[in-house]
């Protein structure tokens, strides 16, 4: 009983592993978006899905490729992915309907300049279609050169509290120029320290709607839309909501929500967690399953001193959401202290790599109960082993189909893991401790 | 050394009362202040009814006691000054009393309990003996409607701090009872190691008209004709900074009065009076966060925003990155940008550098 699973472990390694080939995955291990130094961006209406099963009038950033063709808009908008101290132009033209108001985008911790389109409260706009703009009007570019590194965010600063609600933001990656003094070439690094270093990466943008702010938008009772009153019943991480954050990236029958929110990773791995309060609430994100360190402030690094890197780190198990903020943090998994080993080894095996060795061969310190006296959740995998497999009750299983370790990453305002009222939604994600034989990239 | 280019927002009023306090003797900071109340003007032409302070010119609280303004007057202690006192007459009908959020009140007699829901009897200090339904309804000793109290802190430490009504607190604070007490290290230090050229006083807080009007008739609260119990159902229309909101004229820019050069040092000092938490952020810039609620960080951190929770005060400094002329946007990051339902309004300004006259005028960006 002490080792179930080891015999198995090898073999569902094998078979993930041969799965992956015939259909290729996801990238897992790094953030989606569009890289570049220029981008032609538009604001359009479309339509996004909660997982309640409703669907929700939204405005969203599309992208306009190479070719002309603008795609649909994205919820949230495109993760922009540029390189410390190249310049970037981005372009805005607004096609949302009549009436909904100019178009915009501010980008905080940048010092940008805007041309064309007409003057507004914060920044330039692109003037809505119905208005007759002249061609000067209808188009805004944005230039600014990312002097630091770091995770931050763009927003509508147009009718801000109304647009933003309706879906107007993304992340901004600036991504450094060089690899840090003392660093490794073949590693990668958030910032200009060494202290920066990570093995990936994932996005965690925060936003909610408020249902009937959007049916006022869609049926234009703008006399009616009154932000005192904001109630907000549908929460997202990187425009999804669970369980529908849990699929793959560009799925088809999400077209305008096309990030996951799905974090895997190996033990011993550095994961990367861009944390961006991209909407008008705080959300206190819980991450099980270890400390996380924050490195980074809209970011800036956690410095005591200019060059001293992430001295100032702090750990913590949750942390905030700030409305307009970012922060970086690192979380590391290992299974130290467990308590058993968590490969099932025998004394005699070799260490996995980061293994925490004093529990090296050590059983498990659980008997664990007959198979049908027990409910097993979703994501158990039938045994206890990392990699490892078990007799399940039949119809149970397949959502962990490598034996990996699910965490449950979530908010801690519980009334948030709802989708309007609908429970689970919201705020829920899953990390998955993989073994180290179960590719990820 | 830096020289102070402007007071504050509350006016150059405050500032010259304290000089002439100064003048005579820098022993303590005294202020005469009155508590009455007013009606507040919003962005929209609505009235409101406030409680607030007034700064007593003639020092006598018997005539021409001050005009009374929500945030109230800034009071500002001398670097070399270890007391403030508050002489405090009451002008509204019910008790009020004081409280510096950070500093120890040295004269304290409170608190200050009640038999609830009468309210009819009161006891000073301790819990009464066997008295378990009693509450407290003052943190410090109390001013009686028409009286005039004395409130001394005789050890005041430098930093930015609140100062706010402790009778009742949910209730008096929200109609207005609070202004800022400033003491610096230094003339131009806000700390012994952070100078500053320029200042701005930022102060967050929001207004729900129907609690505030239920409030002045006398119908909020354990009353025997409430119509609001009381403020659970906080739902504000108006969301001000230094009492006004977007386009009041007066917060249009909240400085632009003085050029601010290229390296020059502004210190913002936010506090939060309101209900609710704010995000102060800026536009375009770094802000170099340097202290919380009067305590110097012991590493200041560079942010473009941070939360500012309810009754919290910070200190940081914008570095003027160009020559005047500039402004950048200071909003509130939660976006709380409407007046009562209407865009735009709320929490939106810009902090500005002016051309000075011989430099030419100010053109938009």
């Amino acid at each position: 009983m002490d080792r179930i699973g080891k015999q198995h472990h090898i073999r569902v390694v094998l078979l993930i592993g041969a799965l992956l080939l015939f259909f290729g995955t996801g990238a897992q291990g790094a953030i989606v978006g569009i890289s570049g130094n220029s981008f032609n961006l538009v604001a359009k209406q479309d339509v996004i899905v909660t997982s309640d099963g409703d669907s929700t009038i939204i405005w969203g950033y599309a992208v306009t490729n190479a070719g002309g063709e603008t795609g649909r808009a994205q919820y949230p908008g495109p993760t922009l992915i540029v390189i410390e101290d190249v310049p970037v132009t981005i372009t805005l033209s607004n096609e949302l309907p009549n009436e909904s108001g100019n178009a915009s985008i501010v980008f905080p911790g940048h010092q940008v300049t805007a041309t064309g389109g007409v003057d507004g409260l914060m920044t330039q706009e692109a003037r809505q279609a119905h208005l007759k703009p002249t061609n000067a009007e209808k188009q805004v570019t944005y230039t600014f050169t990312p002097t630091e590194p770091g995770t931050y965010l763009y927003r509508s600063g147009t009718r801000a509290d109304l647009q933003v609600e309706m879906g107007l933001f993304g992340a901004l990656i600036v991504r450094p120029a060089a690899t840090p003094a003392g660093g490794d070439p073949a590693k990668k690094y958030a910032y200009n320290h060494v202290d920066s270093e990570y093995d990936r990466e994932v996005l965690y943008l925060m936003s909610e709607t408020d249902p009937i702010i959007h049916r006022q938008v869609e049926e234009r009772q703008w006399n009616l839309i009154d932000f005192t009153k904001y109630f907000p019943t549908n929460w997202f991480i990187n425009g999804r909501n669970y369980p529908d954050l849990l699929a793959e990236n560009n799925v088809p029958w999400l077209p305008t929500q096309p990030y996951n929110c799905q974090p895997r990773m190996h033990p011993g791995e550095k994961l990367l967690i861009r944390f961006i309060g991209a909407g008008r609430q705080t959300h206190p994100m819980h991450f099980h399953g270890n400390d996380f360190e924050t490195i980074a402030a809209d970011g800036r690094l956690l410095s005591s001193a200019p060059g001293a890197g992430p001295d100032l780190a702090w750990q913590a198990t949750t942390i905030k959401s700030i409305p307009g903020q970012t922060a970086d943090l690192v979380w590391g998994w290992t299974g130290k202290e467990l308590g058993w080993d968590i490969y099932g080894h025998s004394p005699e095996d070799p260490l996995e790599p980061y293994e925490y060795a004093p529990n090296h061969g050590k059983p498990f310190p659980v008997v664990l109960p007959p198979r049908d006296a027990v409910t097993y959740g979703a994501f158990y995998s039938g045994s206890p082993f990392l990699g490892g497999e078990g007799e399940l009750p039949p119809g149970h299983g397949g959502l962990n189909a490598a034996g990996g370790y699910f965490y449950m990453w979530h908010s801690h305002t519980e009334k948030e893991l709802t989708s309007n009222d609908i429970w689970p939604g919201g705020l829920i994600s899953f990390m998955i401790v993989e073994h180290p034989d179960v590719p990820i990239d | 050394m830096f020289s102070k280019k402007v007071i504050g927002f509350q006016g150059l009023f405050v500032f010259l009362c304290l000089l002439t306090i100064m003048a005579g003797q820098a022993v303590a900071a005294e202020y005469w202040l009155q508590v009455g109340a007013a009606n507040k003007t919003m962005a929209d032409g609505s009235r409101v009814p406030v409680w607030g302070f007034g700064l007593d010119p003639d020092k006598n609280l018997t005539t021409a006691d001050g005009a009374i303004s929500v945030p109230g007057p800034t009071l500002r202690v001398a670097p070399d000054d270890n007391v403030l006192i508050i002489h405090l007459k009451n002008n509204l009908s019910e008790p009020v009393s004081l409280n510096i959020l950070g500093q120890r009140l040295t004269n304290n007699s409170g608190p200050v309990w009640t038999n609830f829901p009468a309210d009819t009897e009161t006891w000073i200090g301790a819990r009464p003996a066997g008295n378990y339904t009693a509450r407290v309804r003052s943190f410090t000793h109390e001013t009686q409607p028409g009286q005039v109290g004395e409130y001394r802190w005789e050890s005041f430490r430098p930093g930015t701090y609140l100062l706010q009504s402790g009778t009742n607190p949910a209730k008096q604070v929200q109609m207005g009872m609070f202004l800022p007490v400033i003491k610096d290290t230094a003339q131009g230090f806000a700390y012994a190691d952070v100078p500053y050229n320029f200042e701005l006083i930022v102060i967050f807080h929001e207004i729900d008209p129907t609690i505030q009007n239920a409030i002045a008739a006398g119908t909020y609260g354990a009353v025997p004709n409430a119509t609001i119990g009381s403020s659970v159902l906080y739902e504000p229309k108006y969301f001000l900074m230094n009492g006004m909101s977007y386009p009041d004229k007066g917060l249009l820019s909240i400085n632009g009065t003085e050029p601010l050069f290229q390296g020059e040092r502004l210190l913002i000092r936010f506090l939060n009076a309101g209900l609710e938490t704010h995000v102060p952020q800026l536009l375009g810039l770094y802000m170099t966060l340097w202290s919380e609620d009067g305590n110097r960080l012991q590493y200041p951190r560079q942010e473009y925003g941070f939360e500012l929770a309810t009754g919290k005060t910070a200190d940081v400094i914008v570095v003027s990155p160009k020559n005047p002329p500039w402004h950048y946007p200071l909003y509130d990051g939660k976006l709380n940008l409407t007046n009562n339902g209407a865009y735009p309004g709320g929490m939106f300004s810009y902090i500005r550098s002016s051309v000075p006259e011989h430099l030419g005028a100010e053109t938009v960006q």
